[in-house]
């Protein structure tokens, strides 16, 4: 039975491992197409007139893809950065004993906001708090933090009992039974919570650019203004990358946090 | 002296010379006393942030107002829904803690529309006929704090819907004297006359086409997927990559190709098929909402138990009537779970079917950003939420209907 369970474990480690020498390569390939594509502007005029060849222009008349990248993954990591900083703390908050009461008040806040479309929360920004990037920042933060905070809550909450009573058993104080026990328990969840605001929020900082936030969306939607698909596929193509990558990330980091 | 007798407790004991205990000091607060704490502070954040912003016309300065430069009464209006909270925490028996609650969000929503309209008065006083005026942060502080409220209370009674329909009601005759006419809004609504209700009509019929179109394709590949491996393996990329690619870039990807094919083919053209209009905007949105569809259908005919088919196997069922009397009312409600979600998202996307020249809401967004006018913006997109909310509640309405008496009340997977 025990050299059974062992060989099946070594099998399966090693089936693992070669699924992470191909996870490896394939962000590697992923990484150099993305910077083939935002360094080089004859890379991308090469690309876009193969597949729009009747278009006039390939590139942005005043930012380089460079720039607006830069803006775009600021603008995704800061706001996927805080929900993520914010959501875990409540999130923590709202499971313990002192905070149980308000888990129902986030559901149903989740619930509520889940309602609103990204397009119209992002949009909504501008009447509510104004132009620029700030406000896109804003909403961008706010509406990527309860898909976290609820993974959050869902994580703490499937904490096996038995494991919360054995770690007060030992005497552990409620700091160390939160950070020893229980966080790695719920760590996973909390991960594929990130993973989805950081790729909503990738794909919603794109209109971001309609109330001035910069970013990927500038150059789409100037494309949209000029009636020039090539300027739109250019922004959506490194958006794409991005949200692989991103994905891939995410994977190795859960493979590599993993208790 | 007071002191704590173990870490996880709030309890400070006072013990007398010979250890026994003479006084006990209870810290915590209850669920009322938390509840009240938040949503005061809410309050109190948004007497800090001014309540409207005037102008004398359409395109000069704002002027901000706050809590303090309203008239006493309404300052005195705006402070009793935090009184009333603030006397909930402390309410003891059962109907006092209901009265407080239900009071104090049905006046949250109430004074705060009071006070625009006083304040209309005073602003066409003081700045002319021209003037207009609109609410600021401050009140959309207060109003998350009354929204707050209700999503607090335990159960949204008969009377809490009540009050709110007075609120409208109170609204609506305020309105019909004249009162909000220097809201931006009402002015800016005056200003599309009918085209407003004509883009909410294009809205709609955007958003039902598309979301028809999704229906008919997405069930069908979500069947597939489910009966076959080969299927899944050529729909699930496929989608994965396209809930990459940003809802606002699928609109402008089909311009190229669409005008193309106008051109080649002009039957497609007569049939208002090309590169920009409604057509592109349909087709964008309906293979946006695949995903949820047939995500939630796959997660929904997976999600039966093979126990279930072979009880109905057992009783003798054919394939046919497996799939019309178990198969498919037992994955209805995830089904139509996947719809809802998509109805959300496709009638937000629909806003950027302007964009590429198509109708709809997006028509008053667009131009309000273009012409820097937070209240055509603000206009557009208060008709697309209430849109949302109409439509989401109708569609939850069917679902609870649809869905089998014994499955009711249990939460559907999602994908």
């Amino acid at each position: 039975m025990g050299r059974c369970a062992l060989k099946l474990y070594s099998k399966s480690a090693k089936a693992e491992d070669t699924n992470l020498t191909k996870r490896v390569l394939l962000l590697a390939l992923l990484v150099t197409l993305l910077l083939l594509f935002m360094l080089s502007e004859q890379v991308q005029t090469l690309i876009l007139s193969f597949l729009f060849p009747s278009e006039g222009r390939y590139t942005h008349s005043r930012k380089t893809i460079l720039q607006m990248t830069g803006e775009h993954i600021m603008l995704t990591l800061l706001a996927t950065a805080l929900a993520a900083t914010v959501g875990v703390l409540i999130g923590i908050a709202v499971t313990r004993k002192g905070g149980q009461d308000f888990q129902i008040l986030i559901l149903r806040l989740n619930a509520f906001i889940q309602t609103f479309p990204p397009s119209a929360v992002i949009i909504l920004a501008y009447p509510v708090l104004g132009f620029g990037w700030k406000p896109a920042l804003l909403a961008l933060f706010l509406y990527s933090l309860f898909p976290i905070l609820g993974n959050t809550v869902v994580g703490f909450q499937s904490v096996a009992p038995e494991i919360k009573e054995s770690a007060r058993g030992m005497g552990m104080t409620a700091l160390q039974q939160l950070w020893i026990a229980e966080f790695p328990q719920a760590w996973p969840m909390i991960l594929t919570g990130i993973r989805h605001s950081y790729i909503l929020n990738l794909g919603t900082a794109a209109i971001a650019a309609v109330i001035g936030g910069g970013g990927l969306g500038t150059i789409i939607i100037s494309g949209l203004a000029l009636r020039n698909s090539a300027l739109v596929l250019s922004g959506t193509i490194v958006i794409s990358l991005l949200a692989f990558i991103g994905e891939q990330v995410f994977l190795l980091l859960s493979r590599f946090t993993r208790t | 002296m007071y002191r704590s007798i173990s870490s996880d407790t709030c309890f400070l004991e006072k013990l007398g010379p010979n250890g026994v205990i003479v006084d006990r000091a209870d810290f915590r607060l209850n669920f009322q006393q938390k509840l009240a704490s938040v949503v005061l502070l809410l309050f109190f954040a948004s007497f800090f942030f001014p309540f409207y912003l005037a102008r004398e016309n359409r395109i000069s300065e704002d002027i901000q107002s706050g809590l303090l430069s309203l008239s006493p009464l309404c300052i005195l209006f705006l402070m009793l829904p935090p009184l009333l909270i603030a006397l909930h925490a402390f309410a003891r028996k059962g109907w006092m803690k209901e009265v407080t609650i239900t009071l104090s969000g049905v006046l949250g929503l109430f004074f705060p529309m009071m006070v625009l309209a006083i304040v209309g008065s005073d602003v066409s006083d003081a700045f002319g006929s021209l003037a207009r005026y609109s609410p600021a942060s401050g009140m959309y502080l207060y109003l998350t704090a009354v929204i707050i409220i209700f999503l607090m209370k335990p159960k949204f009674r008969l009377y809490d819907l009540s009050g709110m329909i007075l609120v409208a009601l109170a609204v609506m005759f305020v309105a019909s004297k004249g009162s909000y006419d220097r809201l931006g809004i009402v002015l800016e609504g005056r200003n599309f006359g009918s085209r407003v209700t004509r883009e909410v009509l294009a809205h709609i019929r955007l958003t039902f086409i598309s979301l028809g179109i999704s229906i008919v394709i997405g069930i069908p590949l979500a069947l597939a997927s489910f009966q076959g491996k080969r299927a899944k393996k050529i729909v699930f990329p496929f989608l994965n990559l396209l809930q990459t690619i940003p809802s606002i870039a699928l609109f402008g990807l089909l311009i190229t190709p669409l005008s193309l094919l106008s051109r080649t083919f002009p039957f497609l053209r007569e049939m208002g098929i090309k590169g920009i209009g409604n057509a592109p905007a349909i087709i964008a949105l309906s293979t946006y909402a695949l995903y949820p569809i047939i995500r939630y259908s796959f997660t929904a005919f997976s999600s039966i138990e093979e126990s279930v088919i072979q009880a109905a196997k057992g009783m003798g069922m054919n394939p046919f009537q497996i799939w019309r009397m178990v198969r498919f009312p037992l994955a209805a409600p995830g089904v139509l779970h996947g719809i809802r979600v998509a109805l959300i998202q496709t009638i937000g996307n629909a806003t950027l079917a302007k964009l590429i020249g198509g109708d709809g809401l997006g028509v008053l967004v667009f131009e309000g950003l273009g012409q820097a006018s937070v209240d055509m913006v603000l206009l557009g997109m208060l008709l697309i939420i209430a849109l949302t909310i109409a439509s989401d509640r109708i569609f939850q309405i069917f679902i609870y209907l649809v869905t089998p008496p014994a499955l009711r009340g249990k939460a559907v997977g999602n994908g």
